[in-house]
């Protein structure tokens, strides 16, 4: 196609190529997570010690410090959740699927740019609310009636609907790309149980996302309704707010799952390779993975332990939530004894890898307290949850950095320098850690809070986010050090070869 | 080498001995105090989970850090045999006995902890005869952004909530706009306020005193201010006021 004169406005803009819509993914995704990490450290200063003024925060439109701060931590979760981890994930994918299993392109490739475009402008549509007059104040979970017009009349809500909107029609197009890509498009030699596993990881995501993204479409559109048009889904005095949380946490509690499968797959690559020994117990994790996304879907009440609902679903629920942590257990277990015997090399990528493993044990062992409805009762809407959900989405993100420092030579034919990426991880490891380990002591102190210490007993909890904030900002140098890596090696990196790291799976059989 | 490996171990150790001990008190808690069934049972139910969790995750630790250290690639040290090359097909290689013990362990760990948790929810929802008087009875309602206490002789007050010790104490939770969550983390104690709905909660304290009240759930703006406090007196002063205000 011929569309612009301009040679890279025409690859880029008119490209259907597996390869080019992976790059696109991965510089928007980019993109994404760099706004993400600028409103989590504007979090991180707010917050660094008791009673902060809110001067900053008054520049906002409607003059309104509180609102313009819960829109920081509601656009904060969403991009980074729904805008950077897990399209992410889909950018190597969409790179590195089809060649793992040799297919040409995606099944779809024309449905596949679709995909990438329509989930691009859902983000900006999303973040624009910032733009024009407020974006989305009511958290990322959307509790109604908070959302109906009667108390957030402002725009941020329907731009943050309609950027969601968007990303629903991407997902679900990707989604069936990458099925029947998956299941029709490998090689004939390759049985689906040769399958490389981050293959595997990527079969059970999309799957899974097809399964909850039309619920929160249906909802969303209700919503929508309610807002636009008058109806009363969400308003009614019968049950209408309960439904809008089952609705939302049908979708949201496996969308955490959507977003670590793909690291896990990620995690089961890059490990086997820095240890030289076959992934251990490959048909247990797959095993796990099929057990993990079909419970993934019958856990959500314990996100409702408390609205009230009947003791007999709360005790059920937490049953099913213990035992979803069983396959995950066991593939932390499968991916740690692949290292017995082997020969374990520590270059970056799997530095990365590592630390995702260490940093995700006390993410999933913390998890399995909130899985207690009883213990939920203390720990709910705290800032314990925040520090349990940091670590495990904290892991998911080292999982994923891991993948970039993993396949940008493949992309980019380049490495991406060792010693920037030493320090890159360790900041990004000791930062993480001590920004979320403190926070697990404030099981007495509410989420979203744009100020504390108006009560005297609300004062000690300025030493633990102080703490926090120095973790944050040790964090954003670290992310810094790694814009910079990626500028620079692209053009002065080491050149890569066509088999840096000894990789055995067929995307580093080509070239 | 060595060195990074040092660096690794101690950072490890690190965390776990800062995650392990959390959570079992609230950070305000030693200013403010604890009281009541719930707390009690509660501390102890979370000091399961935390030993069991702290050991369960010691281990996994030992274990990693302990094969990164013993398998690191020396100089003279060969490739294992059946390291993967491209262009071969991984096999799978496993051993069952080994992943079911660890599956049934990890099972029968988490059933014994979900036993406590029953009892628990149970314990939760109904408060067992003799625990204390009572029951009081009183409707709470949320606002954006206070409290409103409903007591059964018709009296109300605001962002302060006054109530007899060893009393049992029942609270009828709702909202007159968005969701709100009734929280006091010194009775380990925390209810939904949902619009058009009434969520039952009870307590039963045991020690006078001043005690936080706070929303935890995102109710606008100003959820920040939305705090209020649990005043517990000695029963008799409790009727004492009473008794003045119909006077």
């Amino acid at each position: 196609m011929n569309i612009f004169k301009n040679p890279a406005l025409n690859r880029w803009l008119t490209t259907t190529d597996h390869k080019d819509v992976g790059m696109m993914y991965f510089f928007a995704t980019l993109l994404f997570g760099f706004i993400g990490l600028v409103l989590s450290l504007l979090i991180r200063i707010q917050l660094y010690q008791p009673n902060n003024g809110t001067a900053w925060l008054d520049w906002a439109p409607g003059d309104d410090a509180g609102a313009f701060y819960n829109s920081i931590v509601t656009m904060h979760g969403a991009v980074m959740v729904l805008f950077f981890v897990s399209p992410l994930s889909f950018g190597f994918a969409n790179y590195v699927v089809p060649l793992q299993i040799g297919a040409k392109d995606m099944a779809f490739p024309r449905l596949n740019a679709l995909s990438f475009w329509t989930f691009l402008f859902g983000g900006l549509v999303a973040a624009s609310g910032f733009l024009f007059g407020g974006a989305a104040d009511v958290g990322w979970t959307f509790y109604s009636p908070l959302t109906s017009l009667e108390y957030s009349p402002g725009n941020g809500v329907n731009l943050a609907g309609a950027g969601l909107v968007l990303l629903i029609i991407s997902v679900t197009a990707s989604t069936i790309n990458f099925i029947v890509t998956i299941l029709y498009h490998r090689v004939p030699e390759m049985d689906i149980w040769e399958m490389p596993m981050f293959t595997w990881s990527m079969l059970f995501t999309v799957i899974l996302m097809l399964t909850i993204f039309p619920i929160l479409l249906g909802a969303l559109l209700m919503l929508v309704g309610d807002r636009l048009f008058e109806t009363v889904f969400f308003i009614d005095e019968n049950r209408g707010s309960i439904l809008w949380g089952h609705l939302f946490w049908f979708f949201g509690h496996p969308e955490v799952y959507v977003v670590l499968l793909p690291e896990l797959g990620m995690l089961a690559e890059i490990i086997p390779v820095f240890s030289k020994k076959p992934l251990y117990g490959k048909r247990y994790i797959i095993y796990s993975l099929i057990i993990g996304t079909f419970l993934s879907v019958l856990v959500w009440v314990h996100h409702m332990f408390i609205t009230g609902i009947d003791p007999l679903l709360r005790e059920v629920m937490s049953i099913t939530t213990e035992l979803i942590s069983i396959p995950f257990a066991v593939i932390m277990i499968c991916l740690i004894a692949t290292l017995y015997n082997g020969k374990i090399t520590f270059p970056t990528p799997n530095l990365f890898a590592l630390g995702a493993i260490g940093i995700f044990v006390i993410g999933g062992v913390t998890g399995v307290f909130l899985s207690s409805a009883a213990i939920d009762y203390h720990l709910r809407g705290t800032y314990y949850i925040v520090a349990h959900f940091h670590y495990t989405l904290g892991a998911v993100t080292l999982g994923v950095v891991a993948a970039i420092y993993y396949w940008y030579p493949l992309m980019f034919g380049r490495i991406l320098d060792e010693r920037l990426g030493k320090l890159h991880f360790w900041g990004s490891f000791f930062g993480t850690i001590l920004t979320m380990t403190p926070l697990f002591y404030l099981t007495d102190m509410p989420r979203r809070v744009y100020v504390y210490g108006a009560n005297e007993h609300e004062l000690v909890w300025g030493d633990y986010h102080f703490l926090a904030t120095i973790g944050a900002l040790v964090v954003f140098f670290a992310q810094l050090v790694f814009l910079y890596n990626l500028i620079r090696s692209y053009s002065h990196g080491r050149e890569a070869g066509s088999n840096p790291w000894n990789g055995s799976t067929q995307e580093w059989a080509g070239k | 080498m060595k060195i990074r490996l040092v660096i690794f171990v101690l950072s490890v150790t690190f965390f776990v001995l800062l995650s392990s001990n959390n959570a079992l008190a609230c950070a305000s808690c030693v200013e403010t105090g604890t009281t009541g069934v719930h707390a009690e049972k509660y501390d102890q139910l979370m000091g399961w989970y935390l030993a069991i969790g702290g050991i369960v995750s010691l281990l996994v630790y030992v274990w990693f850090v302990w094969l990164l250290y013993k398998f690191r690639a020396r100089e003279d040290s060969p490739d294992p045999v059946d390291a993967p090359k491209l262009g071969e097909t991984v096999k799978h290689r496993g051993d069952p006995t080994w992943t079911w013990f660890v599956t049934l362990s990890v099972f029968a760990i988490l059933m014994g902890l979900t036993a406590g948790t029953i009892n628990m929810v149970e314990f939760y929802e109904n408060p067992e005869e003799g625990w204390g008087d009572g029951p009081l009875t009183i409707r709470v309602t949320a606002h954006r952004y206070f409290w409103e206490f409903e007591y059964p002789d018709g009296n109300k007050t605001f962002d302060e909530l006054i109530v007899p010790i060893n009393t049992i104490v029942i609270l009828e939770v709702t909202t007159d706009d968005v969701w709100h969550n009734f929280a006091v983390p010194s009775l380990r104690l925390k209810i939904d306020a949902i619009p058009h709905q009434i969520n039952v909660i009870w307590f039963d304290a045991s020690d006078v005193g001043k005690y936080p009240i706070t929303c935890m759930e995102l109710c606008g703006s100003e959820h920040a201010s939305m705090t209020g406090d649990l005043i517990l007196v000695e029963q008799e002063e409790y009727t004492n006021g009473l008794d003045e205000d119909f006077a």
